[in-house]
């Protein structure tokens, strides 16, 4: 049912309101932009026209005090106009950025009124399957969540529209000053009486400086800039250059309309979390506060999440150290690829010390991991914010087998995600690393250290020659060794899995580790010889000390 | 004082003109702030129209006022001319 008169429902209760929630009409909205600009230019017209006077008058060749009390006056209304001109053109803006997010927040109501109003019917269908119980319960259920999905969607649009409101309504506020004084009655009459003898004085107004939309220009000059830089260096080059820091611009979003805002958060969909803007503003953002306003408001700034998971914030992970191979038990990101190798260094002493120099906790809820693109050091910049489920009201990291918190691993695997090659945690899988240059770890080796790894087939002319005493040298020179199996493989590895070599004693008994970590499924280490490490390898990857 | 007193009262009108000119072309159009959202959003339209209404009237009326201001020193200048054209010729016609 639509209200008399206007293309707005009437009807709200199947969202359990009383009414709109979005009220308000775009159409008049931008009656008042246009009257308001209309005013705005003719303003601009009296200025021009004033000051076309003040020239009338020196080619009247008038002079003498009473001409230059009226060429005072003169200046002093011309002035007045502009600003009056000024403070209407930034009204008749506010009133069309509002007239777009009211636009936008009722589409999104009225997506949630039709939300509900479609669950109601299905709630009332099912309500009607007596017969099928199970059936019925279960269309329950989802009419229910449907309903309640529509009602937050409703509530969304409601707090959208109050602070897009607010912002109109406080931008028109910003304006109510810089009008000339008001001119006690008779005084204009009594002034221009004057001029028949004597010179006159009435108050003038003191010019205005007008005020600059600075963040919303800086907004767009972020934008621009966001075709061309692509590595958090670049940003900090160009806000160095423009005396810009990644707190004016992080103002400046706030400053944004929520459309503004999804407009802003579309555009970072095309890699926000890859072109190293990300990187740039969170490391810079000054607080918590401001990180968690990011994380909520610019989604797109994180890397792609798994399906099935949301966003939970895990603060205070200790990046002190020690790290250990130990830390690393695989979730639910198909990665063992990238999680054998942290293992690997982790592994050896130096490794330890490598990974632990890597990573700095920003004190602002954000962690930057340098890891490495073609030889050169790239930080990647990530908050504490990690991919979750929920079980039985519990909730906890995507895919945990041992109900861990995220720890240093979370991050540096997070890192991964957002590096330019994937953004998102579902690239990061097992394809990816065959596809991966270097194949397979040796991409992950390269990528944590910048040094470039080997690999081979154990049937290879190298893997042929690749010797127990080899393997105790490197694993000695602190070189990180993962194994991928073959498939298929034998009963107590996983088929097409990697993981790491930990050990060789002195028997030539080696040991690998599984970085899902200790699980009821297959053995967290497994031993043996080499021949049936061989056996059991798809290929080898040997990485470079560190 | 500058100590110099010329004037072009010709010109000096056509100021005058072009002055009455932007008062009488202003259109006023008043803003609507109904419907323009919740009370908020209308509320602030009227305190806008309620600040700015009079503060272009001001703007206005002064111009209003100069145009005015204008004319009557064209006049006054003419008035005081014409005035001592005929001190002159009084004074003249006695010596």
């Amino acid at each position: 049912m639509r209200s008399e008169g206007s293309s707005r429902p009437a009807d709200w209760s199947a969202l359990g309101l009383e009414a709109d929630p979005t009220p308000g009409s775009p159409e008049r909205v931008d009656a008042v932009a246009s009257a308001l600009h209309g005013q705005a230019e003719r303003l601009w017209h009296v200025m021009e026209q004033v000051t076309r006077a003040v020239s009338g008058v020196k080619d009247a060749q008038w002079s003498g005090a009473a001409a230059d009390a009226f060429v005072a006056r003169l200046r002093g209304v011309a002035d007045g106009a502009k600003t009056a001109s000024a403070q209407h053109a930034e009204a008749a803006h506010a009133a069309r950025l509002w007239s777009q997010d009211l636009s936008y927040t009722q589409e999104l109501a009225g997506a949630a009124l039709r939300d509900a109003e479609e669950a109601l019917e299905q709630l009332a269908s099912a309500k009607a399957l007596l017969a099928d119980v199970a059936g019925a319960s279960l269309r329950v259920a989802q009419a229910q969540q449907q309903r309640a999905e529509a009602e937050a969607k409703a509530r969304r649009a409601a707090e959208d529209h109050a602070e897009a409101e607010a912002q109109f309504a406080g931008v028109l506020r910003s304006t109510l000053s810089g009008a000339m004084p008001q001119v006690p009655v008779g005084q204009l009459e009594d002034f221009a009486g004057t001029f028949r003898d004597t010179g006159f004085v009435i108050p003038a107004s003191a010019p205005k400086k007008p005020r600059t939309a600075d963040s919303t220009a800086l907004v767009k000059e972020v934008s621009l800039q966001y075709r061309t830089c692509r590595t958090k260096a670049e940003w900090a080059a160009w806000a160095k250059k423009n005396k810009r820091t990644a707190a004016d611009v992080i103002a400046a979003l706030k400053k944004l309309t929520p459309h503004g805002r999804e407009r802003f958060n579309t555009m970072l969909s095309g890699g926000g979390a890859r072109r190293g803007f990300a990187s740039w503003l969170l490391e810079g953002a000054r607080s918590r506060k401001d990180v968690a306003w990011l994380h909520d408001h610019l989604p797109n700034l994180e890397p792609g999440i798994p399906d099935g998971t949301f966003w939970k914030q895990w603060d205070d992970i200790d990046v002190s150290g020690p790290f250990g191979g130990w830390d690393i038990n695989q979730g639910g990101v198909n990665d063992c690829w990238w999680l054998a190798t942290l293992a690997g260094y982790a592994n050896t002493q130096k490794g330890q010390r490598w990974l632990k120099e890597h990573i700095r906790d920003n004190g602002n809820g954000t962690f930057t991991v340098t890891l490495y693109k073609d030889g050169e050091p790239f930080p990647v910049t990530v908050t504490d914010y990690f991919p979750a489920q929920k079980n039985e009201g519990v909730e906890y990291p995507y895919g945990a087998r041992h109900g861990k918190d995220p720890n240093w691993v979370s991050i540096y695997e997070k890192a991964r995600a957002a590096m330019p090659d994937t953004g998102s945690y579902d690239v990061v899988n097992g394809l990816f690393s065959v596809l991966n240059k270097d194949f397979g770890s040796g991409g992950a080796m390269e990528t944590l250290t910048g040094d470039r790894a080997r690999w081979f087939p154990p049937n290879s002319t190298q893997g042929r020659d690749y010797s127990t005493q080899k393997l105790r040298d490197d694993l000695e020179a602190g070189r990180p060794i993962t194994v991928t199996t073959a498939w298929p493989g034998r009963g107590d590895l996983l088929d097409w899995h990697v993981y790491t070599v930990t050990a060789v004693d002195p028997g030539g008994i080696i040991t690998l580790r599984n970085p899902w970590g200790p699980t009821n499924e297959k053995p967290e280490y497994v031993d043996l010889t080499l021949d049936e490490l061989k056996t059991a390898g798809w290929y080898f990857n040997v990485g470079a000390p560190k | 004082m500058s100590g110099r007193v010329v004037i072009d009262t010709g010109r000096l009108r056509v100021c005058a003109e072009l002055l009455s000119r932007v008062r009488e072309e202003f259109d006023r159009r008043p803003v609507d702030g109904g419907e323009t959202g919740s009370a908020a959003a209308v509320s602030a339209v009227v305190d806008f129209t309620e600040y700015w209404g009079p503060g272009v009237a001001v703007v206005l009326d002064t111009v209003e006022a100069l145009a005015s201001a204008a004319r009557s020193a064209a006049d006054a200048y003419e008035r005081r001319d014409a005035q001592d054209v005929w001190s002159f010729q009084v004074v003249s016609d006695a010596i």
